[in-house]
């Protein structure tokens, strides 16, 4: 199976679109898989060649004001474009990522590459919603670093003393916390990965990072507030409220 | 104050003959780069974006209205790019901090201000289509905080007099 994965965001450091397509590329292992990068109008021509190889394209974009970025909706009418001239007939999956903690949030984002692939004539093999997008990024990069650490400080100690089963799980407590937050992106990628192998569509799947809302917007708000503190700019000036005339 | 965000050509939009007092349009079709996702506009520079274009600002003039409306060509359902370019370009609206709203997480708003909005789309559109843009209007609504939402379809551009009630 060739597959093109999109990478959608405009980001060019941390952007979480890439990090997720890059973690549903390795659920594809054995496929034969071509990364594009489609984050503005320099990237589209390279992207557009690369339609007419792929047997199924997959877009990871993130959520912009309810819908596409606007540089991936200039882009997908020219694919429609390319799609039609050339009578291409892939299937195109989705991954939607957003800020907001509801999973469900991407559905109307989701609805656009359907829309796109009725237009275009090409086959909609679902898409995977994911909710507390920023969040998820850094519990996939916290999960391999706790891992190590935990391996680590495992090590250290089996040489001194002797440990039981349980013991040793205690040591991953912190790799458990991080892995079961990250566990809806899991499932909803493996779901995607065997429908892009094995050639099917399949319902949206959406999920989020599993943490209830109270605390995510707790955990969201501090991040924003250190962000800004990393930028110079202090809470107050972030919070800066101007008078409007109505 | 009425602001009209629009992809429109001069001479239809001149036969819309809007009132020359009281609205400010926003061209969509000038030069602009999209939305870069950096958020500098919500922890660097609050309430402005970083790029001095014709979008710098276009947070605080979608806000500061009391009507704002949409005119855009149908694309899948949604806006076209440069429609869409203005809505990306326009985050700094709100802070970068969360809240409840309607039952969802969104940000909380740097302007206290409720505006109607009318969205209408142009141009050949499906059911399909017609309902995400439905679905669209109304989750653009949410997120802004406005008072009601209306929806509006034409045919063709040349055709949007018949249905707006500008």
């Amino acid at each position: 199976m060739k597959v093109l994965i999109l990478n959608g965001s405009p980001k060019k450091k941390g952007s979480s679109s890439k990090l997720f397509s890059s973690i549903l590329r390795l659920m594809l292992a054995g496929c034969e898989v071509r990364t594009c990068r489609v984050c503005g109008v320099m990237d589209y021509e390279a992207a557009l060649e690369a339609l007419t190889w792929a047997e199924a394209v997959v877009i990871s974009a993130p959520l912009y004001v309810d819908a596409a970025p606007a540089h991936i909706m200039e882009f997908l009418e020219k694919a429609e474009k390319v799609c039609r001239e050339k009578k291409l007939q892939f299937h195109f999956y989705a991954i939607s990522n957003s800020g907001f903690v509801e999973g469900k949030q991407n559905a109307g984002h989701l609805r656009v590459y359907e829309g796109f692939c009725r237009r275009a004539g090409v086959v909609w093999g679902g898409g995977v919603g994911l909710g507390g997008g920023t969040m998820l990024y850094w519990m996939c990069i916290l999960t391999p670093i706790s891992l190590l650490l935990d391996t680590i400080s495992l090590i250290a100690d089996l040489r001194q003393n002797t440990l039981t089963a349980w013991e040793i799980m205690n040591y991953y407590s912190g790799t458990a916390i991080t892995l079961f937050l990250c566990m809806g992106l899991v499932i909803g990628f493996s779901l995607l990965a065997g429908a892009i192998r094995g050639g099917r569509s399949r319902k949206n799947f959406y999920t989020r990072v599993l943490i209830p809302a109270c605390l995510f917007l707790v955990g969201a708000d501090l991040f924003m507030f250190v962000l800004g503190l990393c930028k110079g700019v202090l809470p107050h000036r972030m919070l800066r409220r101007e008078k409007t005339p109505y | 104050m009425k602001v009209v965000i629009h992809d429109l050509e001069q001479e239809t939009l001149r036969k819309l003959a809007l009132p020359e007092s009281g609205v400010l349009l926003v061209d969509a079709r000038k030069k602009g780069v999209y939305c870069q996702g950096c958020f500098n506009c919500w922890t660097k520079n609050p309430g402005e974006c970083t790029y001095k274009d014709q979008l710098q600002k276009i947070g605080r003039t979608i806000s500061c209205c009391e009507e704002l409306w949409i005119i855009s060509r149908s694309v899948y359902g949604t806006y076209s790019p440069e429609v869409k370019r203005v809505l990306d370009r326009s985050i700094s609206r709100s802070y970068p901090f969360f809240t409840f709203r309607s039952g969802e997480i969104h940000h909380p708003l740097r302007f206290k201000t409720h505006p109607h909005l009318r969205v209408c789309w142009y141009g050949e559109i499906t059911e399909f289509e017609k309902e995400t843009a439905k679905e669209l209007a109304e989750r653009n609504s949410i997120n802004l905080s406005c008072r009601d939402v209306q929806v509006f379809f034409a045919e063709d551009a040349g055709r949007l007099k018949e249905v707006l009630p500008l």
